[in-house]
């Protein structure tokens, strides 16, 4: 009798999602990883103007499972005379840099994986980073002014982008920055017929498709987008977008909460003492 | 060190039915079975029993297996099971479950590595078994409590009698650990058939002896010792480090097919420096061997110069290697010196690491039954030892064919044991030798699920509309006819043929069913053809790759009727040279569908004036015009034309027994349909490469080597006969003059060196265009740089492929993402190249068995040839 066959394509290995419905980690599939938020951490004073000296206007660190990133805002302060703003933009400009000094964990940890601000793919992040916030910063008051955005990727298991997203918007709430929404992202990746919300490094191994989205939680809108890869039709994509949506729906619950436990503790601390 | 983070969850149903707490617990996943509300026992097997008892397991023979519960920490086990195993089992019961609508088996499924209660971290210094087994009890001891409420007890099944014995010292008297052999001994009163399907085996005293020596008696050990026939294998460490020392090699073992005291393995020794440089071990003698069967992956240690052997002369069958034994590795009475003279590089094997043991079908010895309840077993394969089985009712399964699957060889015995897995029916019978072939070669013929039929359409309504006929090209008009054997009733080619208002050349077209207007990617019923491969068509029925529906009746271009189909439009010129070429699909109406004695007669009736040709008639005095100058060009290109017989039967119609047979009859129509069949392949091949040039889906024969001619050559040789093979054209021309020369006192001789000649050819195959260099695509049987297959999708699953890359050429459709990837068609390549050699083993041993069948009781005196001789028979 011939040996049993399996079919072609990725045979062995453990499947994305197992006989009872679970991943790898144990989530369902649409579940995100579980996300700890701290704000304000090191910010030079809880609505100051921050600078150079005195620290970070605003900060925050976000762990999504076992990505963590750390974003930091400085200013709105003075627009440097070499930085040109977009022609007709009339809100601040905002300066991105995106560093990974990651500890890699999980998957392909390589030499090569490990990357700095200066390559492709770190400007290409943080090009998107901008992107994204340049449409929800309210720009009233603010066109002659430039806002620095700092991300540090310090460990990286998948969804960097997104977790560096919720990391920037955290900060950029803490350093009282207008913003029309929050900006909350979440990845999807589109492994065999299943949408996995949030994969981890391990999950990108299967070579789905992965998306990225970034959305706006009160208005559902679609600030960033992008597919790595693709994706087989226009059905796949729309799927994978309502999951996505889900999963950004997550993701607000953690900031707002963050956010409240923020104000909770910044309204003890200034409270004036009663005698 | 490589770490994750788990989500241990509390809302992972116990799938029991009576329990209310998981009651309201959503579920999730793939068809998952739960256990029933009825039983008062489950059974949670542990990795060994998967790995090993799955006959038992799947068997209706009792209902104690009715309800299992698997757990995920078993399912992907580490130790000797493998994550795989486990989950391609899980995978095939699955399926078996679905497809073959038998009893139902109640497979359930317990996440206990994600769930809250049952999840255990691994202990430092915590061994595979160790850690395994403590998830197991872990596990029962909490469905224990959590299944107090109504009374379901759950009982570990092992198949090691040591786990069942220290169970309750070790993990505490709350787990019942049961051993699959006081399983049996229990039950087997009531259910007989538990002791056949169960795989005792040695492997338990294997393991006893192997894992936990210390803990026999002295004395116990000491008379299994005496009795070792083999010597133990190395542990998988200690063949690693000989490995990378250099001081083991590794390969696949590979028994002689004459002489079972002999073996091969081809490995390279030297294989940093030069990997292509294989040489060919000898392992003589069963203790050499040391328990490895044909297909083995083992570890080699070479013998010293001084204890080469040299390879014997004599065919040694089963029963006498069964004598053997005893003077195993003599050396046939040759002086020592000659010993030294023609001696080969010899080993013995140190391990096995990957076994190949699959069942193999066969009937047992009644001589070696000597009361008792086991007997021998002797396998339809010559490659495999004989088996020492085990039943209750040994007397009934005499003279029955059986399969049987080998569970184990222990090296104090001298055949390995096995179980029953299936009874077929007396052997002799020919629906139970039937059934044997299509077990042996693994033909899929289960019906088609619910799922594919569904996506056929209305058997009743679907016709070709208008709609269809808007969208195709219109040629119902055209004078198209198929020409296929008698009684066809999956027409999946039809030609036409009619001169160009000039005069000056032909429109030829060659219309093939349109598969994939039925089929969609990626559907159920696209999945099932894709499992099934290809049709398979034995002797006295077919297994077909797709439904009835389709094959006979909508897809097949039916004379008369309007079908849709797939055309290639060529115009050609007189001397047969393609001028342009279309593709496109249309909508036909076949005049006729002809066998190919009635084209021939009609043919021959034109040619000869006695018949008027009409329209049908100019049609194929055409095609056989343009098909002899296509022949002739390929013949000079050096295609090799070559012979291999085929008979046919002629069948008795209400029981199906053998009448007569004859050989297959060749005719020019068979000949020029099949040379409109190449030219439509090639022609596709070279449209399809053009727009997909990294991915198409091609077929290559590649150039035999010189030793694979050796043979043919040999016998040449003995008439006295030089072949030149030094290429395809120059091995033709040889050919050719050798029926110039011997054509009038032996006309066989070149029919017989054909034969030889195709014997020797390694077959044609599928590959994918991005994975070869261009001068690679060659198929030197048809002497043609590309070729493909894409007329016969109906039978052939590669067609349907290729079928969907050319309608994406042409864009009426985009083709699925899969099929730009140069790597899943050449994993689907090899997928498809496997599938066709079993499907063409069935046939051939269809054929063999109708032959035996007829030749029964009859006595006949016939002419016969050598074709082959060993160099000594005893």
């Amino acid at each position: 009798m011939a040996p049993q066959r399996t079919r072609w394509g990725a045979a062995g290995a453990e499947p994305a999602v197992d006989a009872a419905g679970l991943r790898m980690d144990g989530r369902r599939p649409s579940e995100i990883r579980v996300m700890r938020c701290v704000v304000g951490e090191g910010t030079f004073s809880p609505f100051g103007m921050g600078d150079d000296a005195h620290g970070p206007t605003g900060s925050a660190y976000v762990e999504q499972g076992r990505t963590a990133v750390l974003a930091t805002v400085y200013g709105p302060r003075e627009r440097a005379s070499s930085s040109s703003a977009l022609p007709g933009s009339t809100g601040a400009l905002v300066n991105c840099e995106f560093a990974i000094t990651a500890l890699n964990v999980g998957g392909a940890a390589s030499a090569g994986s490990s990357y700095t601000k200066a390559d492709r793919r770190s400007s290409e992040m943080a090009a998107s980073i901008k992107a994204a916030f340049e449409t929800v910063i309210v720009g009233d008051g603010l066109q002659r002014s430039q806002i620095d955005v700092f991300v540090h990727v310090l460990q990286s298991d998948g969804g960097q982008l997104a977790a560096a997203i919720n990391a920037t918007s955290l900060a950029l709430m803490n350093a009282g920055i207008p913003l029309l929404d929050v900006v909350c992202a979440c990845t999807v990746g589109v492994v065999d017929a299943y949408y996995l919300a949030d994969v981890t490094a391990l999950e990108m191994r299967f070579h789905g498709a992965v998306l990225t989205v970034a959305s706006t939680p009160s208005e559902h809108k679609i600030v960033l987008l992008e597919l790595e890869s693709k994706l087989p039709n226009q059905d796949t994509l729309d799927n994978a977008l309502s999951v996505a949506q889900a999963g950004c729906q997550e993701v607000y619950h953690a900031i707002d909460d963050a956010m409240h436990a923020y104000f909770a503790a910044v309204h003890r601390a200034h409270a004036p003492i009663r005698a | 060190m490589e770490w994750r983070q788990m989500y241990l969850r509390d809302d992972l149903p116990c799938h029991a039915s009576a329990c209310d707490a998981c009651a309201t617990l959503p579920e999730y996943g793939a068809a998952l079975g739960r256990i029933s509300a009825s039983v008062a026992v489950c059974f949670v097997p542990d990795a060994l029993v998967l790995l090993y008892q799955m006959d038992l397991l799947e068997s209706d023979v009792s209902p104690l297996m009715d309800e299992l519960l698997l757990l995920q920490s078993v399912l992907s086990a580490h130790g000797p099971v493998g994550r795989a195993d486990g989950l391609v089992w899980f995978r095939r019961s699955k399926t078996k479950a679905q497809a073959v609508e038998r009893k139902r088996k109640q497979f359930a499924l317990f996440s206990n590595e994600h769930h809250v209660h049952t999840y255990l971290d691994r202990l430092p210094h915590e061994s595979d078994i160790e850690y395994d087994r403590r998830r197991l009890t872990e596990t029962v001891k909490f469905l224990r409590t959590h299944w107090q409420p109504f009374g379901l007890i759950p009982i570990i099944l092992t198949n090691s009698v040591a786990f069942e014995r220290e169970a309750p010292v070790k993990y505490g008297g709350d787990v019942t650990v049961m051993s699959i052999r006081t399983l049996v001994d229990k039950y087997s009163k009531r259910y007989s058939r538990l002791v056949e399907l169960c795989a005792l085996g040695n492997a338990e005293d294997d393991e006893a002896l192997e894992e936990e020596g210390g803990e026999l008696d002295d004395e116990e050990l000491l008379s299994k010792k005496r009795r070792t026939l083999f010597a133990e294998h190395i542990s998988e460490l200690a063949a690693l480090e000989g490995l990378q020392s250099g001081r083991y090699v590794e390969g696949t073992f590979r028994s002689s097919p004459y002489n079972l005291l002999e073996a091969s393995v081809s490995v390279a020794l030297h294989k940093k420096s030069n990997p292509d440089d294989r040489t060919t071990i000898m392992l003589i003698g069963k203790s050499s061997h040391n328990r490895a069967f044909d297909g083995d992956r083992v570890v080699i240690e070479l013998l010293d110069r001084s204890e080469w052997k040299t390879v014997s002369d004599r065919i040694v069958e089963q029963e006498a290697a069964q004598d053997k034994e005893s003077d195993d590795g003599d050396t046939n009475g040759i002086s020592h010196d000659q010993v030294r003279k023609d001696a080969t590089p010899s080993g013995r094997v140190v391990r096995v690491s990957q076994r190949k043991w699959q069942s193999c079908s066969g009937s047992l010895q009644q001589s070696s039954h000597s009361g008792g309840g086991n007997a021998l077993f002797v396998p339809a394969d010559r490659k495999i030892p004989l088996v020492r089985v085990l039943s209750a009712r040994i007397r009934n399964l005499f003279e029955k064919r059986l399969i049987v699957a080998v569970d184990s060889w222990s090296r104090f015995s001298a055949n390995p044991s096995g179980h029953v897995v299936q009874e077929i029916g007396s052997s002799g019978d020919k629906n139970a030798e039937t059934e044997v072939i299509l077990i042996e070669s693994s033909v899929p013929h289960r019906k088609f699920s619910k799922a594919a039929l569904d996506c056929l359409p209305d058997g009743e309504k679907w016709a070709v509309s208008e709609e269809h006929i808007h969208k195709r090209w219109d040629l119902k008009s055209k004078p198209i006819a198929s020409v296929d054997p008698p009684e066809c009733t999956d027409i999946d080619d039809a030609l036409h043929c009619v001169s160009l208002p000039d005069g000056e050349g032909y429109e030829v077209g060659i219309h093939i069913a349109d598969v994939t207007a039925f089929v969609q990617h990626g559907s159920a019923l696209d999945m099932e053809a894709a499992e099934r491969g290809t049709t398979v068509y034995l002797v006295d029925r077919r297994f077909e790759m797709l439904p009835a529906m389709l094959t006979s009746n909508f897809c097949s271009l039916v004379g008369g009727v309007e079908r849709l189909a797939f055309s290639v439009i060529l115009v050609m010129d007189k001397d047969a040279n393609v001028l342009s070429a279309e593709f496109g699909r249309s909508v036909i109406k076949s005049r006729r569908a002809m066998t190919y004695e009635q084209a021939q007669n009609m043919l021959d009736g034109i040619r000869s004036k006695r018949d008027h040709a009409d329209e049908l008639g100019n049609s194929l005095l055409g095609l056989a015009s343009l098909a002899e100058k296509l022949r002739q060009r390929r013949t000079d290109a050096g295609a090799l034309s070559l012979a291999s017989p085929e008979v046919s039967f002629e069948l008795e119609a209400e029981t199906n027994d053998v009448t007569d047979v004859k050989f297959y009859q060749i005719r020019e129509t068979n000949k020029m349909v099949e040379e409109f069949m190449l030219l439509s392949n090639i022609q596709v091949a070279e449209k399809i490469l053009k727009h997909f040039p990294k991915c198409s889906l091609l077929r290559h024969h590649p150039k035999p080597t010189d030793e694979m001619f050796e043979p043919l050559l040999k016998t040449a040789a003995a008439y006295g006969i030089e072949l030149d093979v030094s290429s395809n054209k120059t091995l033709n021309e040889s050919l050719n003059r050798v029926e110039l020369a011997f054509g009038k006192k032996d006309p066989y001789l070149s029919t017989l060196l054909r034969m030889l000649t195709t014997w020797r050819m390694s077959q044609a195959v599928y590959f994918s265009s991005g994975e070869l260099g261009y001068s690679d695509y060659l198929h030197y049987g048809l002497a043609a740089p590309v070729c493909t297959h894409f007329t016969s999708p109906i039978r052939r699953y590669a067609d349907v492929i290729v079928h969907r890359q050319l309608q994406a050429c042409i864009g009426y459709s985009a083709l699925p993402e899969v099929l730009y990837d140069s790597k899943h068609i050449k994993g689907f390549s090899n997928v498809m190249n496997e599938l066709n050699r079993s499907a063409q083993y069935a046939p051939r041993k269809s054929v063999h068995l109708h032959t035996l069948m007829f030749f029964r009781h009859k006595a006949m005196r016939q002419q016969a040839r050598t074709a082959r001789m060993q160099r000594i028979a005893w």
